[in-house]
């Protein structure tokens, strides 16, 4: 009788907790409010590419400057007319410990302390190219994802370390994307995969598309999906980074390869240009919105404008309505709108805000924010 | 009751049994010859922004971008190519765009260090001189960094290289005129091993990005077709002497050699290898036959197993090369710069030339253009047939032909 009562409590204890898991993966929290940054209150025209937040304060690169928003209004928007060393700012990144704000643009490197800018270019310093994709703060050190190796700067003696193919297992210099760990930095490379540096060990390890071919994936999880890679992310809670590329989205934990491509996930498309992760959450900046995935319940969630395959005919972008496509994990879809949305369904970047999310898109910056109703409903 | 039992028992395991036993049978008679891919890149769409008239290109004129090697080495190969760019600008100016606006060349020199100016150079050019689009002569790393800024500014990339993985990226920037190292390196190796059946091939590849490549796809060619990989020697740009790489050619004793390299180390290694009495079929890669090379076109037509199996000079060219669209060209080139073009020449002409067709159709805005031009599937240009696939390679058919080089070149064949 014993054993026979066991197996049905612990039938019954599964039975509860799938359904739990269920009803959890029912109701993943959705962002339905969005404030979307455009020329219409003050911020510049065109593509975001990257996003910052310190704080109360968010930094934007732009195409057209370096813009802070404070407490929901546009500050200052800072150009080439300010000191910035380029007006299209590709990345920002903040140090934690000073305050400085570090902007890779398209004319160099950007350091904005104590109101006044200090550029880093090619000719001035050991930057090694002026096109700046990536900057990530470690302690001291500021790293530099360039169009000709990674860059390491000492903010104590101004000494200047270079990475590229000529020592380090580079197959391509072009770096277009760099996160720092307090253990590991991860560049994006295009045409070289995923290169991790150990600090400790200081050695380089390379990771790349194994079959060989960069226009097929022959099997799932057989590694990185493409050699060229977008952009790069670690989450310290998964113990995992995660790599967008072109051609789908790849997340490694140290054994496998987990790969997520639009045929069999809800990812809006394989076409991703950044990635970020928080918790349990990955999230994907596509070209055709953003899609959020919950590692723990496999939900997919894309965020995009409704209007999306007509926006760039409309003339009014701004309060058009959203939408919401929720992918189950047996590949079920609900559809839901919401009243504002994205400003643009291609997505560039994204940085987080305790749970608000501040998206990059190709025209404009959309903060969004989880709603919840009186009923404690979202 | 008591004989159900084993009954059933008995029937599960026979079950059982036959179950495994076939499909052990379907399994091993069916074995997969190769692998089915997970999945494939396919057509490349583009759903981003920029179409509206807000985006368009404001100014009385519109520029075209230019990048050229225009100093150093391989200056020859630069100035062909601005030479047909010229051309193609004043036969497509001729009839002025809508509005009265003019149209420019914003040439850029490439011949810059690479991993430094280079990159200012595509900035200032995209950002500054508001360029509509950018024509990238054979070098691939111009063609790489500009598709990286054209990727992320939103600007259409037109390219002379013929790396292939500037379009196997689901990239919708870019798009490559001629033949792909891939297509070169299938005909090289098609003809080398299975026309002529030799085995002692010698790859000559460049030190660098190109030759790198290159090499790749024809050594992953030779092992297509079964033949194990060539041996291989590599060109150093910065090499103070030549005599350590033509012993070591020499040692070989290839019975045919492959050249993925620059025009110039052609100029240099070729007539000397010839002089030393080694007459084996050389291959070329398209870009090792630019200005520079001593090479000229045109070129001997292929008509007979025979011929194919002749030596001398070998090169891939686009079919239509010869016929009256090129040759129109081709008089207009000779006239106007006092040389004959070369293959990659005659892109040039075709990628300003598509540009402006385009152009004319969607207006001065970098988007549409990129649209356009996505929908150019047979397009007829002075160096062949173009014809755009959905991921922006050239998919025409090229040919394998036998370059009717000067005499210091292409001595008396061997019998």
């Amino acid at each position: 009788m014993r054993p026979r009562l066991f197996y049905r409590w612990r039938t019954a204890l599964l039975l509860i907790l799938t359904a739990a898991a269920r009803l959890a993966a029912q109701n993943p929290p959705l962002y339905t409010k969005w404030i979307n940054y455009t020329p219409a209150n003050g911020f510049p025209e065109g593509e975001v590419y990257s996003v910052a937040v310190e704080g109360h304060r968010v930094w934007a690169g732009t195409a057209h400057g370096l813009a802070l928003i404070e407490n929901g209004r546009v500050r200052k928007v800072f150009t080439t007319a300010n000191g910035l060393a380029g007006d299209a700012v590709m990345s920002v990144a903040i140090d934690p410990r000073t305050g400085d704000v570090w902007a890779g643009t398209f004319g160099g490197l950007s350091r904005y302390s104590g109101g006044r800018f200090k550029n880093y270019t090619n000719l001035s310093s050991g930057l090694a190219n002026d096109l700046v994709y990536g900057v990530a703060v470690q302690g001291r050190y500021v790293w530099v994802a360039t169009a000709a190796g990674v860059n390491r700067f000492d903010t104590y003696t101004g000494a200047w370390s270079i990475w590229n193919e000529t020592n380090a297992p580079f197959e391509e210099p072009w770096c277009y994307g760099i996160v720092a760990t307090p253990k590991k930095i991860y560049v994006a490379a295009w045409g070289g995969g995923v290169l991790v540096y150990d600090l400790a060990g200081r050695y380089w390890k390379p990771y790349t598309d194994p079959d060989g071919s960069m226009e097929i994936v022959l099997y799932r999880n057989e590694g990185l999906i493409h050699n060229i890679v977008s952009g790069i992310a670690y989450n310290s809670a998964m113990r995992m980074f995660w790599a967008s590329t072109y051609f789908g989205l790849s997340g490694f934990d140290g054994r496998n390869w987990h790969n997520y491509l639009t045929k069999d996930s809800g990812l809006a498309s394989n076409f991703i240009n950044g990635v970020q992760t928080r918790g349990n959450e990955v999230w994907a900046c596509t070209q055709k919105g953003l899609s959020e995935f919950d590692y723990k319940t496999k939900v997919w969630v894309t965020y995009r404008p409704a209007n999306w395959r007509a926006l760039d005919a409309a003339k009014a972008v701004k309060d058009s309505p959203g939408e919401v496509i929720v992918t189950w994990p047996d590949g079920k879809k609900r559809k839901l709108t919401t009243a504002t949305s994205l400003a643009h369904n291609y997505t560039l970047n994204l940085a987080f805000q305790g749970k608000d999310i501040w998206v990059a898109t190709a025209q404009g910056l959309s903060h969004g924010t989880i709603q919840i109703s009186a009923g404690g409903k979202n | 009751m008591m004989l159900w039992k084993p009954i059933f028992v008995a029937g599960l395991l026979l079950t059982w049994l036959i179950g495994f036993g076939e499909t052990e049978a379907t399994s091993a008679q069916k074995p997969p010859a190769h692998p089915i891919p997970y999945a494939s890149i396919g057509a490349v769409h583009y759903d981003g922004p920029n179409r509206q008239p807000a985006y368009d290109l404001k100014g009385a004129v519109i520029r075209i971008g230019l990048l050229a090697p225009l100093h150093g080495p391989q200056k020859a190969e630069g100035l062909a190519i601005v030479g047909a760019a010229q051309v193609a600008l004043r036969n497509a100016t001729r009839h002025p765009l809508a509005g009265g606006r003019k149209l420019a060349l914003a040439i850029a020199d490439e011949s810059v260090p690479p991993w430094g100016a280079l990159g200012d150079e595509i900035i200032r050019m995209v950002l500054q001189q508001k360029v509509i689009a950018i024509v990238t002569s054979a070098d691939a790393v111009s063609a790489h960094l500009s598709e990286q800024i054209g990727n992320k500014i939103g600007v259409p990339v037109l390219t002379l290289s013929s790396d292939p993985t500037t379009t196997e990226i689901n990239m919708p920037w870019i798009f490559r005129l001629g033949p792909s190292d891939t297509a070169q390196a299938h005909m090289f190796a098609g003809n080398i091993y299975r026309a002529r059946g030799l085995r002692r091939v010698l790859l000559v590849a460049a030190r660098n990005h190109d030759g790198r490549v290159g090499s790749t796809a024809f050594v992953k060619s030779a092992r297509e077709l079964g033949e194990p990989p060539p041996a291989t020697l590599f060109v150093d740009s910065f090499q103070p002497s030549l005599a350590p790489l033509l012993s070591g050619i020499r040692a070989h004793s290839p019975e045919a050699i492959v050249f993925w390299t620059s025009p110039q180390d052609v100029s240099s290694l070729v007539p000397p290898l010839r002089e030393a009495g080694i007459h084996a079929p050389i291959y070329l890669c398209q870009a090792a036959t630019q200005q520079g090379s001593g090479l000229t076109f045109p070129v001997d037509r292929m008509r007979s197993e025979q011929h194919l199996q002749s030596n001398g000079i070998w090169t891939v060219i686009p079919p239509g090369w010869g016929d009256s669209v090129e040759q129109k060209f081709a008089r207009r080139y000779q006239t106007e710069t006092g040389t004959p073009p070369t293959p990659i020449a005659a892109e040039a002409y075709d990628a300003i030339t598509l540009i402006v067709k385009s152009l004319r159709q969607a207006g001065p805005n970098r988007a549409r253009l990129r649209d356009r031009l996505a929908t150019v599937h047979h397009y007829l240009g002075a160096s062949g047939r173009i014809c755009f696939d959905d991921k922006g390679n050239d998919q025409a058919a090229f040919q394998l032909v036998r370059l009717q080089g000067p005499k210091a070149l292409v001595q008396r064949p061997r019998p």
